[in-house]
């Protein structure tokens, strides 16, 4: 072999002879995550590994996200399967204080109502599909309805069960929209609510005792076994690491649960999901559906769990602040400041936080029923 | 979609009305002792910092004379 031969070989291997326009295009999207990460602070544990995950999946030759690549391994093991978005619901659980939905029980509803956005673009996605160079499957639907809950690992448990192929855009679309909260809710709540209205106060909370802390996750795991089993993986998650929270003699597990572990299951998380926004698959107009249909699945969240606030507002005997509804779209704990801050600009004295948590709250658990509906019927619906 | 949104709502309504129970019947059978106990620790907290400061003028004094 001579020398020429040799240097033609390693050309032939060099990045720029195999660069694809794709896999150019998805590289300089993951360089504006990390941007939007570093610059403007919007999810920085995510989108920092989510970019960087995607840059890795766009090298070509490497095959770093393929089967036997560093990533793709990642994917194998947690992502295909559901178990990461299960972990970091332990931490999630370990990390949350019911308290003040515990004072005030109400408020579960607005985490009720807020997931309307979550059907709302499921039938959006349906309509979708009639257009020609579009097609979405009911479980891809299913899937893309649920970024209106506004939970990435909600979402990312939901698609891996239903339609993996769209894991990409759906979660980079749920994670986005989870850091534009601040972006999106405030024109919302101001065109649904009066200024009088964001002005009303609410009672302080009363105090909630341990036992009712330690007693709620049991309870509610208990009523999801007998309704609703499709959903016990997550609530059951979400409620053994509350139950470690609260109980108060496995602090080194509650410790473990929200710091170590959610820590190191995001990174594997982050990366594995950066790895599936392979140009390929991630330049088509589906993705661009996808991203609409989340907008509007949030928009539709916020709106209606403000509607229902103002309607509980009308009927209950004690006030009720309309803004508190918009934190029914989980998004802990961003959408619940959303709120608080948007209460203060009206009234200075008014300190809605704490109101705000207990939609806040409710919203995770309401987004993860609402993911335990779509996966017992979904699956029967397009068997039969 | 009709069925998803009521499913969730007749879901998190009975979650309201076991929340509401549960709450009541802890409270009503085994409330928290915890008041009293948790206001003297504070007033010996701030007793102690008293003591402290006055320990440290002290030493503070005897030095530099």
């Amino acid at each position: 072999m001579n020398i020429g031969s040799a240097f033609q070989e390693f050309w032939n291997s060099t990045g720029i002879v195999n660069f694809t326009w794709g896999q150019f295009i998805m590289i300089i999207v993951g360089l504006i995550m990390i941007y939007l990460a570093i610059a403007k602070k919007y999810e920085p544990l995510l989108l920092v590994t989510i970019g960087f995950g995607a840059i890795l999946a766009n090298i070509p030759v490497a095959e770093i996200s393929g089967p036997d690549g560093f990533l793709g391994i990642f994917y194998t093991m947690g992502i295909a399967n559901g178990l990461f978005p299960l972990l970091i619901f332990m931490g999630v659980g370990a990390m949350t204080d019911f308290g003040p939905m515990l004072a005030n029980p109400k408020t579960l509803l607005l985490g009720a109502a807020a997931q309307v956005g979550i059907f709302a673009a499921l039938l959006g996605a349906l309509v979708l599909d009639m257009l020609p160079w579009i097609s979405f499957s009911l479980s891809d639907a299913a899937s893309i309805g649920i970024i209106g809950g506004a939970d990435g690992p909600t979402a990312i448990y939901v698609t891996s069960q239903l339609s993996i192929h769209l894991l990409g855009p759906i979660a980079v679309a749920a994670y986005s929209y989870m850091s534009l909260v601040p972006i999106i809710q405030p024109p919302i709540i101001r065109a649904f609510t009066t200024k009088k209205e964001r002005m009303i106060k609410m009672e302080q909370l009363r105090h909630v005792t341990q036992l009712e802390k330690i007693l709620f996750p049991i309870a509610a795991l208990a009523l999801c076994i007998i309704l609703l089993p499709t959903a016990t993986p997550l609530i059951g998650a979400l409620m053994f690491g509350n139950l470690a929270r609260e109980c108060g003699v496995v602090e080194r597990i509650s410790n473990t649960l929200q710091n170590a572990l959610i820590n190191i299951v995001t990174i594997f998380l982050g990366l594995a999901v950066g790895s599936r926004m392979e140009a390929a698959s991630f330049l088509s107009f589906e993705t661009l559906g996808i991203l609409a249909l989340g907008l509007a699945a949030f928009a539709i969240g916020t709106m209606t769990g403000i509607l229902l606030a103002k309607i509980m507002n009308k009927v209950s005997r004690e006030s009720i602040n309309p803004i508190i509804g918009a934190a029914g779209v989980s998004a802990v704990p961003m959408a619940a400041r959303v709120a608080s801050k948007v209460g203060q600009e009206e009234n200075p004295q008014n300190f809605l936080l704490m109101h705000a948590m207990g939609p806040n709250v409710a919203g995770v658990l309401g987004s993860a029923v609402a993911a335990g509906v779509l996966l017992a019927v979904v699956p029967i619906m397009m068997g039969g | 979609m009709l069925i998803g949104v009521s499913v969730v709502f007749v879901f998190l309504i009975l979650l309201v009305i076991i929340t509401k129970l549960l709450s009541y019947v802890v409270l009503r059978y085994f409330p928290e002792k915890e008041k009293p106990a948790a206001r003297p620790p504070a007033a010996t907290a701030g007793k102690q910092d008293a003591e402290i400061a006055a320990a440290i003028a002290a030493a503070a004094a005897y030095t530099k004379r």
